[in-house]
């Protein structure tokens, strides 16, 4: 079963990390349905158990004519788990429309189809820090400050000197 | 070495520990890593990469703390390297150049302890003796300075005792000692620190260890790490010496290390490139034009079993060797050497005419001893010529029996020989002729004359017999002790 097969589907559906951990679970439940008995079972599983609109896809997936149920949700399972990471350091949590946002952005960028694994780290004050592929690039406030005290520590230290000063002489 | 945050901002990557296996980690990311290059983890610690499969890096843990899945990594760009300098005289050091005497933290110019031999261009012809002071290896297995000798014997048979001798007589003329104890008790470390503080030769000589507690690939690098020591002294000019106690347990961990890393196992189960990994390490040893370094490499049999894998490989890496038999040591004789089995390819060139005269007559007058001692084991009645060889081979015997820790110039050695061979001491009582031999060996150290007088005669012979007939003429030198 090929990658352009499932690639409409359930794939599309998946943007973070998080999204996919519940996939890979849904996925897995799917699975043990299949061998269940009783003409209902399945309705009944994709009913309850599932979220609607994988629900949604797998019916319709397995309405074909002549599917290989089993072998469908094993490449999805496979191609779920070989997509590749992009690690997001923000420093705040993001709403889903900024998620779908950075999503389309980063996808675009890589020309692949990634899976977002945002973590939440207010210590980076702003900006993001972005993991992929192994390469690491620090856009974050934190880094910022940080060389620009590296490079400016005696003058921000004067300034700091000159305000106390000015204050102590108000007082 | 710089931290974590340094090197993720200079070189902008980052991996992820995704598995542990004891001493071994599979990392995923770094996509620029390169083979032996030492990446660094969050929480500070190092190790190496051992090798780069398609979607993951195995590296060498070189650290004493647990590493835990998950855990960030970042590569340094650098190569392995130790600290080395003359401040690490006097000191314990680990495999990494950190201290291990509770002493100040060493810096050092850097020094990448895995480094090709060198080539042949700026090598030398071993021309130069090298005195172990240890009686029956200086007359009948002579070692030369830049030559690679095995000692080999099974467990408790003397040839730690034997190491410590010759460590100490190099050390007192002046030599550079290198001891590098791989993967030993803690107490054996203790031992050998508390041996040189005793001595007090703290000035030229050092100790590179690494306990059997600390992780596999610590241990590994030992030898190595201790050749790059030795290379820095070398380099000065100096001439050091090397032992390497012992090149069995090494080739042990490194089977350790590969297996756990699934290299596919060989003979015994040791990794493929297990003589390459020996050989290129003991190849660095030698007699160069700047300095020399003298490499005592030590392997443990078991049974007295010389063939064994690790044990022949070793042998194929040297220029001879030391056999330390367990008959020998069970048979009370210290040290326990074979005159036998034991070989020294190089040793003998660097010797003086006299030297290796004497040294091919005692040798076949051993084995003609061996013989007739067997001979007589059948209960055959001796003859006078019997009597006479058996008598001497006795004596011999005595003058090879040494006490632990003390050392035996070679020139007193040769002069109580000549003096054997002339029969000054044919009418002694076994009993006092070890205080005789005891009283010349003091006399020599301690007594400026007679020495002179001692180095004299020995000088102006040109072949053994010489200097027998010549004690025979004049046997003041010897029965003036009496």
């Amino acid at each position: 079963m090929g990658k352009a097969m499932v690639s409409d589907g359930l794939l599309q559906s998946v943007k973070t990390k998080r999204q996919a951990g519940i996939l890979l679970e849904e996925i897995e439940i799917i699975r043990k349905g299949l061998f269940e008995a009783g003409e209902g079972a399945m309705n009944s599983l994709l009913k309850n158990k599932v979220r609607v609109e994988t629900a949604e896809i797998v019916r319709e997936t397995f309405s074909k004519v002549g599917v290989d149920k089993k072998g469908y949700l094993d490449k999805v399972e496979e191609l779920i788990i070989k997509m590749p990471n992009v690690s997001l350091i923000l420093a705040f949590e993001p709403s889903e429309g900024a998620v779908e946002r950075f999503y389309s952005e980063i996808s675009e960028t890589t020309g692949k189809q990634v899976l977002l694994d945002i973590v939440y780290e207010p210590q980076i004050i702003g900006g993001a820090v972005i993991i992929f592929n192994g390469r690491y690039r620090d856009y974050s406030f934190k880094k910022i400050f940080k060389l620009e005290f590296e490079r400016g520590r005696n003058k921000i230290l004067n300034m700091a000197k000159e305000r106390q000063a000015n204050v102590n002489i108000k007082h | 070495m710089k931290d974590f945050d340094y090197y993720l901002d200079k070189l902008g990557e980052i991996g992820f520990v995704e598995e542990v296996m004891h001493s071994i980690v599979n990392v995923s990311g770094l996509p620029e890593a390169h083979p032996n290059e030492i990446v660094m983890f969050e929480s500070g610690d190092v190790g190496q990469i051992m090798s780069i499969i398609e979607d993951k890096i195995e590296v060498l843990i070189l650290s004493r703390t647990k590493i835990t899945v998950g855990s960030k990594v970042v590569r340094t760009g650098e190569l392995l390297q130790v600290p080395v300098g003359d401040e690490f005289l006097g000191r314990v050091v680990d495999s990494l150049g950190n201290p291990l005497d509770n002493g100040k933290a060493i810096k050092g110019t850097y020094s990448p302890i895995d480094t090709p031999p060198h080539g042949i261009i700026g090598r030398k012809q071993i021309d130069k003796p090298l005195e172990t002071g240890v009686t029956a290896v200086d007359l009948v297995v002579p070692l030369a300075k830049g030559q690679r000798e095995l000692v080999i014997g099974d467990r408790k048979t003397g040839k730690t005792q034997f190491l410590l001798q010759t460590f100490l007589n190099q050390a007192r003329k002046g030599t550079i000692c290198i001891y590098a104890v791989i993967g030993q008790r803690q107490i054996d470390i203790k031992k050998h620190a508390e041996f040189i503080q005793k001595n007090k030769i703290q000035a030229n000589s050092l100790v590179v260890a690494t306990s059997s507690s600390d992780p596999s690939g610590l241990i590994f690098l030992t030898p190595y790490t201790a050749m790059t020591y030795a290379e820095y002294f070398r380099d000065k000019g100096m001439d050091v010496l090397l032992i390497l106690d012992d090149m069995t347990s090494h080739a042990r961990y490194y089977r350790e290390i590969s297996l756990l890393a699934k290299r596919f196992p060989g003979r015994s189960s040791y990794p493929g490139d297990i003589f390459y990994a020996q050989a290129r390490l003991i190849e660095r040893a030698g007699y160069f034009k700047t300095g020399s370094i003298t490499c005592l490499p030590v392997a443990e049999s078991v049974l007295g079993d010389l063939s064994g894998y690790i044990q022949t490989n070793l042998m194929a890496m040297t220029d001879g060797h030391i056999f330390f038999d367990i008959e020998l040591y069970n048979q009370g004789k210290r040290p326990a050497v074979s005159p036998y089995l034991s070989v020294t390819r190089v040793g003998h060139q660097a010797q003086t005419p006299l030297q290796k005269d004497l040294s091919r007559q005692l040798s076949s007058f051993l084995v003609r001893y061996d013989r007739m001692k067997q001979f007589m084991h059948f209960g055959a009645e001796a003859g006078e010529a019997v009597k006479r060889v058996l008598d001497l081979g006795a004596k011999v015997d005595m003058l090879f029996n040494q006490v632990e820790n003390t050392t035996i110039p070679v020139n007193v050695n040769i002069i109580i020989l000549a003096g054997l061979w002339a029969g000054i001491w044919n009418e002694t009582e076994v009993g006092n002729l070890k205080k005789e031999m005891e009283q010349i060996i003091l006399n020599y150290q301690t007594n400026t004359g007679y020495k002179k007088q001692v180095d004299s005669i020995i000088t102006t012979s040109q072949k053994f017999l010489d200097l027998v007939n010549a004690i025979r003429q004049n046997n003041q030198i010897i029965s003036m002790q009496q």
